[in-house]
C-alpha cells in the first residue's frame, strides 16, 4: 500500500539547473576553441590549480578536469568503459585502477581529442598536479602516447609551510615553463581574478554542502554530484561564482521551507569512497527503503579541518584579507584553498574526521565502497580500521565491493544484496511511495 | 666458503643480529619500509635501522587489516611478520613516502602494534632542486624527532661518520656487483641477493667487514656458471631468494637485478655538502628511481640500457607483485625500451604462493627461446 511522503520535494529550479548545464557546455566548448582564440589547451587527470592555466587566456581541457568525471560521462556507459579498459589492459597496463584504464584506453583510441564536429585538437602539454601514484603515472602514459611535454606539480601529503613553499616554487617555475612552451603570456591580473573566483565558488560550494546537515537534507548526494560539475572543471569563471551564489541561495531557501531532496529520510546515509561512476543509480537505491545518501560527496569545495578533526567551510581570499598584489601572493592564495594554514600537518586517514562528519551531518549509517585496484581510495586504504572505528563509535557501517570506473567489477546481484542486507539491518523495509521521488534531470 | 655462509646465515635468521645487537648495546632498533629513508640519520643517532621484509610464505593474519584484493602480497607479508611478533624487538618504525601499499603497512603497524616511535618522512615524488630543498626541511623535522626519541644529539661528526660507513658500504657492494660482469661470474645471483639483503638487516660496519672479507675470497672461487643466457631481474620489490635460485636452476645465468631489495638499494653515494641534511636529500632525489619516483621523464630505461651493456644481458625477467600498480603501469614502456636493446622480457606475477610448475614451463620456454636466438 502506498504511503504518504514524509517531506515535500521539489526539483532544483530550471534557472540553477540550466546554469549548471550551460557552464558545463561553455567549458567543454573551450576545449575546441581555446587555442584558436589565443589561449592554451592542456590535458591531464584530477586537477588542481586551474586558475593558473586560465591566466593564459581562454583555456581548453579535454579531460574535463578529472578522470572520474571523464569515466562517468565520456565512456559511453558501462560498455564503453569496458572497451577502453580492455584496450589499456591489452597494451600491457595491468594491474591498474578502473579510472586510469578508462582514461588511458580513450587516449590510446584517439577519441579524447575529437570535437563535436569531428575537429581534432592537439593539447599543448600534459599538466598533472599530483594525486595518487596511479593518476600521475596515468598522465605520464598519456604524455608518452601523445608525444606531449609534461608538467608535473608535486603536492606533498602533508599540510605545512614547507609543503606550501615547495608547491609555490614549482608553480612559479611552471608559469615560465608554460610561457616558453606555448609562447603565450601569463596575465597576472587575470590570474588574480581567477583565484578570487575560484575561492568564492569553492567556499560557496562548501557552504552549500554544509546545508545538507539540515533535516530534511535540501538535496541528496546524487543531486550534489551533478550540481558540483562546474566546480570540478570551471571554478575560475565569473559564471561559476554567480551560479554558486544562486545555488547556495536556492538550497538555503529549500532549508527554510523544509523542502527535501527525497520524500523520505528514515535513515540519513553517508557514502564513503567514490561510488561506481557508471552506475550513479546506486546512490538512489536506498530511496526504495525510505533512506537517502545525503553526505559524503562534498568534494571540490574548499574546506578546513579543525584541530579537533571537524570539517568546516574554508575561507575566501577576501575573508583571509589577502591582497593578491603580486604573482606570489596570488599563488599562495590558490595554494591555501587546498592546503589551508589552519589544517594540521597530517591530514589523511583519520577516522575521527569521518566520525565527526557523521555527527555534524546527522548521519545514521555509512556505506563504504571498496573500489578494487584503487589503493588510494577512502574505501580501500585502511578500510577495515575505518569500519571498525565507525562501529566502535556506534555508527552502523556497511560495505560493497566494485570499482569506481570498471564495470567488470560490478556484480549487480551481489551488490544489491549487500545494500538490501545493510538497509534491512537498519530496520528499514521497502516502501511503496505515493509521490515520485525527486525528479531532477540527473544527466 | 665461510663468508658466503655468513651472509646466508644472516638472511636465514633475519632477526637474530638485531636482537643480539639490542641486547648487547641497549640501543634502539628502528624498522623501516621502502628505501627512501636517510638511514645515515638513524645511524648517527645510535639507532640500528632494519629493513622490514616478509618471508614469502602464505599468511592468514592480515585479512582483518589490509584488503587483499587491492594491496600487494609483499606489503601484507611484511605486516604479517609484525602481527606474528617477529619484529617484537623493534622500538620504532619509519616510512619514507613511496607507494601506498607500503604506506598501508606503516599506518596499520602504528595502530595495531604500538611502538615507542613512528615517523613518516614526506619524500617528494619529483626529483628537482625544489624537491631537494623541501626534503632537506623535512629531514630537519625528522632529525629533531629522532633526537627527542633517542635522547641523542645528532652531531655533524656523527653524521659524517655515518655517511662514511654507508658510502663505503655502497662502494663495496658495487665491487660485488662488478664481479657479475665476468663471463663466468664467481657468484650466483642468489648468493648476491643474500649478500645484498644481509646488509639491510645488520649494522653496516659489520656488513662492511664481511664484504671486505668476501671481496678477498670470492675472486679465488671457481665459477659454477652454467653458461646459460645472461639474465637481468627487475620489477617490484622481491626478496624471494628461492625464486631466484629456481630461475638459476633452470639454466639461466642471472647476472644483475634492479630490485630495491638488491642492486638499486646500494646505488648513489652521498656527496659531501656543508649542509649534511642537504647532502642526504640530494642522494634521495638523485638515486635511481622505482616507478613511483620515475617522473616526469623516464630514467629507468636509460639505466637498464647501461646495465644491459655492462652485464651483457641477453634476456630479462620482470617480476611484479600481484596488485603492484606502479610497476604494472610502467611495464609496456620498460618492455619497449628493452626491445630497443634486443632484450626479450618475460613477465611473472608474484604472490605468496608461487605456481612453480607453471613458472618452470614459462621460464624454460623463455630460456630456450633465448638459446635459439643466441645460436642463430
Amino acid at each position: 500500500m502506498a504511503i504518504k511522503a514524509d517531506y515535500e520535494t521539489r526539483p532544483i529550479s530550471d534557472e540553477v539547473w540550466g546554469r549548471m548545464k550551460a557552464l558545463r557546455r561553455e567549458h567543454w566548448s573551450h576545449t575546441f576553441t581555446a587555442q584558436a582564440e589565443g589561449g592554451i589547451c592542456a590535458t591531464g587527470l584530477a586537477w588542481q590549480f586551474q586558475p593558473m592555466l586560465a591566466a593564459f587566456g581562454k583555456f581548453g581541457n579535454p579531460s574535463i578536469g578529472t578522470n572520474f568525471a571523464r569515466a562517468a560521462r565520456e565512456g559511453t556507459g558501462p560498455n564503453g568503459l569496458r572497451k577502453y579498459i580492455d584496450i589499456a589492459t591489452a597494451k600491457g597496463l595491468t594491474p591498474m585502477c578502473g579510472a586510469i584504464g578508462a582514461h588511458v584506453g580513450q587516449v590510446y583510441e584517439g577519441v579524447s581529442f575529437v570535437g563535436p564536429k569531428g575537429e581534432k585538437i592537439t593539447p599543448d602539454f600534459v599538466f598533472q598536479p599530483m594525486g595518487c601514484h596511479a593518476i600521475y603515472k596515468g598522465a605520464q602514459i598519456c604524455s608518452s602516447i601523445l608525444g606531449l611535454p609534461m608538467l608535473m606539480i608535486d603536492i606533498p601529503g602533508i599540510c605545512s609551510d614547507s609543503a606550501r613553499d615547495y608547491i609555490l616554487n614549482q608553480l612559479l617555475d611552471a608559469i615560465e615553463w608554460i610561457e616558453k612552451k606555448t609562447k603565450k603570456k601569463f596575465d597576472d591580473e587575470r590570474f588574480a581574478e581567477a583565484v578570487r573566483n575560484t575561492s568564492r565558488a569553492r567556499v560557496l560550494w562548501s557552504k552549500t554542502a554544509s546545508l545538507m546537515k539540515n533535516i530534511p537534507s535540501p538535496i541528496t548526494t546524487r543531486q550534489a554530484m551533478s550540481l558540483n560539475q562546474p566546480l570540478i572543471a570551471y571554478p575560475y569563471s565569473k559564471g561559476t561564482v554567480e551560479y554558486s551564489e544562486a545555488l547556495y541561495a536556492e538550497v538555503k531557501d529549500r532549508v527554510e521551507k523544509g523542502i527535501a531532496g527525497t520524500p523520505f529520510e528514515r535513515k540519513r546515509l553517508m557514502s564513503v569512497g567514490i561510488h561506481p561512476l557508471y552506475r550513479p543509480d546506486v546512490l538512489r537505491w536506498p530511496e526504495q527503503y525510505g533512506a537517502v545518501f545525503m553526505a559524503g560527496g562534498p568534494a571540490y569545495g574548499a574546506w578546513i579541518r579543525t584541530e579537533d578533526s571537524h570539517t568546516i567551510p574554508g575561507k575566501t581570499v577576501e575573508e583571509r584579507g589577502l591582497a593578491l598584489k603580486t604573482r606570489e601572493e596570488a599563488l599562495r592564495a590558490m595554494i591555501f584553498l587546498n592546503l589551508p594554514p589552519e589544517n594540521p600537518r597530517e591530514t589523511t586517514r583519520d577516522s575521527l574526521v569521518v566520525i565527526n562528519q557523521v555527527h555534524d551531518w546527522k548521519v545514521d549509517a555509512v556505506m563504504l565502497h571498496m573500489a578494487r585496484r584503487c589503493p588510494a581510495g577512502q574505501g580501500t586504504f585502511g578500510i577495515f580500521d575505518l569500519k571498525a572505528d565507525l562501529l566502535a563509535a556506534g555508527i552502523p557501517a556497511g560495505t560493497y565491493e566494485a570499482s569506481e570506473a570498471d564495470p567488470n567489477e560490478f556484480d549487480e546481484v551481489r551488490i544489491r544484496e549487500e545494500f538490501e542486507r545493510f538497509l534491512e539491518s537498519l530496520g528499514l523495509t521497502k516502501i511503496a511511495m505515493e509521490t515520485e521521488s525527486a525528479t531532477d534531470d540527473y544527466a | 666458503m665461510d663468508v658466503l655462509n655468513e651472509f646466508h646465515r644472516i638472511v636465514s635468521s633475519p632477526h637474530q643480529f638485531a636482537r643480539n645487537w639490542k641486547a648487547n648495546t641497549g640501543g634502539k632498533v628502528l624498522g623501516y619500509l621502502c628505501t627512501n629513508l636517510p638511514e645515515e640519520l638513524l645511524y648517527a643517532a645510535g639507532v640500528l635501522p632494519v629493513r622490514i621484509l616478509g618471508t614469502n610464505e602464505p599468511e592468514s593474519v592480515t585479512g582483518p587489516y589490509i584488503w587483499a584484493n587491492t594491496f600487494c602480497p609483499f606489503s601484507r607479508d611484511c605486516f604479517a611478520q609484525a602481527l606474528q611478533g617477529k619484529y617484537d624487538y623493534v622500538d620504532g618504525i619509519s616510512y619514507g613516502f613511496c607507494c601506498l601499499h607500503a604506506r598501508h603497512v606503516f599506518e596499520s603497524w602504528k595502530r595495531h602494534i604500538p611502538v615507542q616511535y613512528s615517523y613518516e618522512l614526506c619524500v617528494p615524488y619529483l626529483q628537482s632542486p625544489h624537491s631537494k630543498t623541501f626534503l632537506t626541511r623535512e629531514m630537519e623535522d625528522y632529525k629533531n624527532t629522532l633526537e627527542k626519541w633517542t635522547g641523542n644529539s645528532i652531531s655533524v661528526d656523527a653524521l659524517d661518520q655515518a655517511i662514511d660507513v654507508y658510502n663505503k658500504n655502497r662502494r663495496l657492494m658495487s665491487k660485488i656487483y662488478d664481479l657479475m660482469k665476468a663471463d663466468n661470474p664467481p657468484l650466483t645471483e642468489a648468493e648476491v641477493a643474500e649478500i645484498a639483503l644481509s646488509g639491510m638487516l645488520i649494522d653496516k660496519k659489520e656488513h662492511n667487514k664481511l664484504l671486505e672479507k668476501a671481496l678477498k675470497e670470492i675472486p679465488r672461487r671457481r665459477s659454477n656458471s652454467k653458461h646459460g643466457p645472461r639474465i637481468m631481474l627487475l620489477g617490484s620489490v622481491n626478496n624471494n631468494i628461492e625464486l631466484i635460485k629456481f630461475i638459476d636452476s633452470l639454466g639461466a645465468q642471472v647476472v644483475i637485478d634492479d630490485y630495491c631489495t638488491g642492486n638499486r638499494y646500494y646505488q648513489t653515494e652521498v656527496v659531501p655538502d656543508e649542509n649534511r641534511l642537504a647532502a642526504l636529500a640530494a642522494r634521495e632525489t638523485n638515486r635511481p628511481p622505482c616507478p613511483i619516483k620515475d617522473i616526469p621523464e623516464r630514467r629507468r630505461p636509460v639505466r637498464y640500457a647501461k646495465l644491459i651493456d655492462d652485464y651483457r644481458v641477453q634476456g630479462a625477467i620482470y617480476t611484479i607483485q600481484k596488485m603492484c600498480d606502479a610497476h604494472g603501469l610502467d611495464y609496456p614502456f620498460i618492455e619497449s625500451a628493452l626491445k630497443a636493446k634486443n632484450v626479450p622480457l618475460l613477465k611473472l606475477e608474484l604472490d605468496l604462493n608461487i605456481p612453480t610448475e607453471q613458472y618452470r614451463t614459462r621460464i624454460e620456454a623463455f630460456l630456450e627461446m633465448l638459446e635459439t636466438s643466441r645460436m642463430a
